[in-house]
């Protein structure tokens, strides 16, 4: 475990840390959403492919900037909540990441029926991640930790397409303004 | 169409802004505004059978050792300080050959040290503040003293196997002096003469009677800044509690609902406007895990706020020895709290606990937690020891 708070030291400040079963998480509470929540969002982007219509972008929008009340500590908030905040904020993350490498892949082709069953899922893992956090089981930590690589690997892969695709994009669209 | 050709890359963009922006804001970027104001605190180094005293500056979040002593044992005898009452020279304390030392160490002048022995301590090791009034220094234990920091000049008091263990509310000398059995009688001292002047006792009945079978009053008083009553930990058999004193004696039992099983509480601090303590509070929480927190108990009740400030090894006997290592220190401007990890005992770390300064910013609804890490001990071997 302590190569993994080492791992996270860059990416969280890891204080405010969920301790399952009295061991405690590599990442603070909020990061433990991002992370855990993130490693759950996109696999559930990758199981439904929602279509990215401008209903479901404003709706990932809004949860990406609900961070800025919670991040910036404007409103007074607990464990729990800094947990959901973070796992919202990794929905929005995901989603507007994943948008420019699955304008290579289009994934959503041919599966236009899958936004009711993403939202419905997306719901039900934000119960199960605080149940998670607060379970008395030894397998809790090391659980949690491993999906929270995941998530950081997740959203650093994804990071890194965009980073690669980004001035392709932009050439192309230059191109076709003009 | 041509503005949803933009629009995904464009969200892209805000994605990756969006999450450095968030690493960013977790790895402490926007948050702590320090007062400049400086943290003195204990550390010890079993590796290099070293103890020490950090002067942590909040400012620049670096520490560096002000005193350093090494030991032929393996765990050398703690060193204690607190500053001076007008700030100006940092105090340590620390027990050597039955003596008490106290050094006087100015922090921002090329004045020298100044070291006064109090003798004949036995093992008493001094409990913190050590309180001053004027320039004098009172320190109780088995014998009273007073120290002048001018001067040098001592009283010294035996106390015919009594043991006295002193505190200030900043106008008044206070004592508490164990009777046994678990009753302690609370007073005052006169400080002309060294004179105790008994105010009222807590005796082991009138804990019984609140609910606390078996309970024991700790020898480390928190007075009120600014009041009169006094907040005092108190030891039971299946829970600890806090006492509050008012000036006819026990005047409540705060037995606070930490969240935990077994928790066990270290020195309490009052907030300022006496309505709201800070407490040290460490429980068991797995097998041979613990975990350290500081606890705000207000006094009318209501949740307990609960910060986690580091993990601990819970060994077989940690509730008798790991409380009593717990304090934790109010900023004058009352917005941070200090305690550290720094002076444990090598076998309560884990290898997550870093041995450093905790801030807790109770300005923060978040109660957001940094850490300075505790100096790192110098060489003790870079030159060839003589015997």
């Amino acid at each position: 475990m302590s190569g993994l708070t080492e791992l996270f030291s860059y990416v969280c400040g890891q204080v405010n840390l969920w301790t399952p079963a009295g061991e405690a998480l590599p990442f603070c509470q909020r990061c433990t959403g991002l992370y855990v929540g993130g490693a759950y969002a996109q696999a559930l982007w990758l199981l439904f492919r929602p279509r990215p219509t401008l209903r479901l972008l404003a709706a990932h929008a809004l949860l990406l900037l609900l961070m800025v009340p919670f991040g910036f500590h404007l409103v007074p908030q607990g464990g729990e909540l800094r947990t959901l905040t973070g796992q919202l904020f990794a929905i929005g993350l995901t989603c507007f990441l994943g948008l420019n490498p699955a304008l290579r892949w289009r994934p959503w082709e041919g599966s236009s029926g899958n936004q009711r069953a993403y939202w419905a899922a997306l719901l039900a893992g934000v119960p199960l991640l605080l149940l998670a956090v607060h379970a008395e089981s030894g397998l809790a930590t090391p659980l949690l930790a491993w999906l929270g690589v995941a998530g950081l690997a997740g959203f650093a892969a994804l990071t890194l397409a965009n980073l690669a695709l980004l001035p392709l994009l932009l050439w192309q669209r230059l191109r076709s303004s003009a | 169409m041509s503005q949803r050709n933009w629009l995904h890359p464009l969200l892209g963009i805000a994605g990756l802004v969006a999450w450095l922006l968030f690493i960013l804001g977790c790895t402490g970027w926007p948050s702590w505004s320090p007062d400049g104001s400086r943290v003195l605190a204990p550390y010890s180094d079993p590796a290099a059978r070293q103890a020490g005293i950090a002067l942590y500056d909040l400012k620049a979040r670096s520490a560096r050792s002000i005193f350093v002593q090494r030991a032929e044992e393996k765990d050398p005898n703690p060193a204690y300080a607190q500053w001076e009452n007008d700030g100006q020279r940092a105090i340590v304390a620390g027990i050597a050959r039955d003596s008490l030392r106290v050094t006087l160490f100015p922090l921002d002048s090329s004045q020298p040290a100044r070291q006064f022995v109090l003798g004949e301590r036995g093992n008493d090791q001094p409990v913190l503040p050590i309180p001053q009034l004027g320039k004098v220094l009172y320190v109780g234990g088995k014998r009273l003293s007073a120290l002048n920091l001018e001067t040098g000049a001592q009283v010294d008091q035996p106390l015919d196997g009594r043991e006295v263990y002193l505190s200030t509310d900043g106008t008044r000398l206070l004592y508490i002096l164990n009777l046994g059995a678990g009753d302690a009688e609370f007073g005052t001292v006169v400080p002309a003469d060294l004179s105790l002047h008994p105010l009222f006792k807590v005796t082991a009945a009138q804990l019984e009677a609140r609910g606390l079978p078996g309970g024991e009053v700790y020898p480390q008083v928190a007075p009120e800044p600014h009041g009169s009553r006094l907040a005092v930990r108190v030891k039971g058999k299946s829970q600890d509690a806090i006492a509050i004193l008012a000036a006819s004696g026990l005047e409540t039992i705060l037995k606070p609902d930490f969240g935990v099983q077994n928790a066990r509480i270290g020195f309490p601090q009052w907030a300022p406007g006496g309505k709201l303590l800070y407490l040290p509070v460490a429980a068991q929480v797995g097998p041979g895990k613990g975990q350290y927190w500081v606890a705000e108990v207000s006094l009318e009740g209501g949740p307990v706020r609960m910060t986690k400030v580091a993990p601990f090894n819970a060994r077989k006997d940690w509730e008798e020895m790991f409380p009593l290592t717990l304090q934790v220190s109010l900023s004058p401007d009352g917005s941070t709290l200090a305690t550290t990890t720094a002076s444990l005992d090598e076998e309560f770390l884990t290898p997550e606990t870093k041995r450093a300064l905790y801030l807790v910013d109770l300005r923060d609804p978040e109660r957001t937690v940094t850490s300075i890490a505790a100096p790192a001990a110098p060489n003790p071997t870079a030159a060839k020891e003589q015997p």
